[in-house]
């Protein structure tokens, strides 16, 4: 082997000679330092789920165990009745003209005096309700004078038929045994569900979770 | 014992052990899903049975009778025969694992819950784990799909790089005992447990301990775990390598897998944790059968293999082949020259 002699330009300065650095060198503190600071990160986050596994799942048991609702939720509508068992829509059809997706249908009648269906002069002789449509926004409850229609509780409204979503009196209409503002209690009125503690609940509850994160 | 005996009593012996070992391998996903739902606290799966105890055999008939698919790219010979080599690969393994001390069938003697007592049992191991690595590459090559053959090469890669590590961290009571006998192994770690190879009692306790660590790590890479699942990293690869199998397919991808898991995990309960010996030999440990202590040590490490999977995030490649190669295969070749020293000094 030979070098290549390279005559150097004119005007350009002598390029020295590189000294080659031999690449064995010791092993850096810092390096060890690190390699010991990430086996404890690799353990404090072992121990971080094995800590996690001590503590109690926080499964809700869906279909055993309901929350309980704010009273403010907005779920199936419900046509509420009198103490005596009289409906209070009236059926002025307020609800359907507020309503923004078109969902309520209604055809009112006049109630004759011996057998009257509500307190007003009229009622709903038909009521429908296209849940496929309703937005759930409640503005029909509150655009209705009488406090006829409420939005309840329930949102479990799943179905394999779209003709199922169409409701109609049959459903929305509270039974006349239950009478009254079903939405006191706010659990589902024909229906006794275990219930866990939600954050209103027991805020001590979650303050806990959330502080040890 | 004459041939025929011998063959008999081999026929016996896996008559036993196979249904154990599958039965272990449905409740080892059994047990892994309830462990990381208690490790992400939930539940787990407790609908079918009680404490979900039957959702293994749901699982198993659920996966039987989904449609079998076989893509039309596809190269049927070999994708048909990736999960099979795969399984048996697998399975093989365990033949030579020593489950327990001799024991006796309606006044028989027949030996040690071993189905194999070969004498190069441990390389015996080696090759046939190693062969898996097919079952896995043919898999992804055959699927005719970029992201089975992706995950497929990703696998080959990592396995043969932490292969390495895993030999070099079996050597440390291989030097110890000077057999590959997996029962010379065993019978070496009697008496209590500071004669496991773990704590390698005739020299500094480091090799053996470092040893079990690297054994560990590379068992994970081995059986391609969480953190070094990259093979099968659902969010890149989508599934990987068995992505394009359905059915009982990729049911036998997913039980050798398992299978994979509990042999490492005998592996290193007979190498470095005493085997079926109890970890004391005083009065109320010694009541408890062999088998007991194998399956309690191996139940350990397999906890720990969950463990992990609850704990850790996965590997970037680059990251997966720099550990490998630069920090896990030098410390294992540092580790067996301590073992060396130490054996030296202690003579």
């Amino acid at each position: 082997m030979h070098e290549a002699v390279f005559k150097p330009l004119p005007n350009t300065p002598k390029q020295k000679s590189v000294k080659v650095v031999p690449p064995s060198k010791p092993i850096p503190a810092w390096r060890l330092r690190q390699s010991v600071r990430t086996l404890w990160a690799l353990a404090q986050g072992l121990l971080m789920t094995g800590r996690h596994l001590l503590r109690k799942p926080v499964t809700f048991h869906y279909p055993n165990q309901k929350r309980p609702q704010s009273p403010r939720f907005r779920g199936i509508h419900k046509l509420q009745r009198f103490d005596d068992g009289k409906e209070r829509c009236v059926g002025c059809g307020l609800c359907a003209v507020v309503c923004p997706s078109n969902a309520i249908y209604l055809e009112a009648q006049e109630n004759t005096p011996e057998n009257p269906v509500s307190h007003g002069e009229r009622y709903a002789s038909y009521y429908q309700i296209d849940m496929l449509r309703c937005i759930f926004c409640g503005f029909c409850e509150e655009a209705c004078p009488e406090d006829a229609i409420i939005l309840g509780p329930n949102w479990e409204a799943a179905s394999a038929d779209r003709q199922d979503f169409i409701y109609t009196k049959d459903r929305l209409l509270v039974p006349p045994e239950k009478k009254d503002d079903f939405r006191r209690g706010m659990t589902w009125p024909d229906r006794e569900v275990e219930t866990m503690p939600t954050s209103s609940d027991r805020p001590e509850y979650y303050r806990k979770l959330r502080k040890i994160g | 014992m004459n041939l025929g005996e011998l063959a008999l009593y081999s026929i016996v012996k896996i008559a036993i052990l196979f249904p154990l070992v599958m039965l272990s391998v449905a409740y080892l996903t059994w047990l892994e899903r309830k462990l990381l739902g208690r490790f992400q606290q939930r539940l787990g799966p407790h609908r079918v049975g009680p404490f979900g105890l039957l959702q293994p055999i749901a699982d198993g008939v659920k996966l039987f009778f989904k449609e079998d698919i076989i893509p039309t790219n596809a190269d049927r010979i070999l994708f048909i025969l990736a999960p099979v080599l795969s399984m048996a690969c697998a399975l093989m393994a365990i033949a030579v694992i020593p489950f327990g001390p001799s024991f006796q069938l309606f006044g028989y003697d027949l030996g040690r819950v071993q189905i194999a007592d070969v004498n190069v049992g441990l390389l015996y191991i080696f090759g046939i784990t190693s062969l898996s690595v097919y079952g896995v590459f043919l898999a992804g090559w055959s699927s005719g799909n970029k992201y089975s053959l992706l995950g497929a090469l990703r696998s080959s890669a990592q396995i043969f790089s932490y292969e390495l590590t895993l030999g070099l961290s079996v050597i440390i009571p291989l030097m110890a005992v000077g057999s590959l006998k997996m029962s010379g192994i065993v019978d070496s770690q009697a008496d209590g447990f500071w004669n496991w190879w773990i704590l390698s009692p005739k020299w500094l306790v480091i090799p053996g301990l470092l040893g079990f660590a690297l054994y560990l790590i590379s068992a994970f890479a081995e059986t391609n775990r969480i953190p070094f699942d990259l093979p099968e990293a659902e969010t890149e690869l989508v599934a990987g390598y068995h992505l394009e199998y359905s059915s009982m397919k990729f049911a036998m991808f997913f039980m050798a897998e398992y299978v994979n898991m509990i042999t490492a995990a005998s592996i290193a309960t007979t190498l470095f944790l005493g085997g079926w010996h109890s970890p004391l030999p005083l009065a109320p440990f010694t009541w408890f059968p062999g088998w007991f202590w194998f399956a309690a040590k191996v139940f350990v490490i397999l906890f720990f293999f969950i463990w992990v999977r609850a704990t850790f995030p996965r590997f970037r490649y680059d990251q997966l082949m720099h550990f490998g190669w630069k920090i896990l295969l030098p410390l294992a070749m540092l580790n067996v020259f301590l073992a060396a020293v130490g054996l030296l000094l202690a003579g």
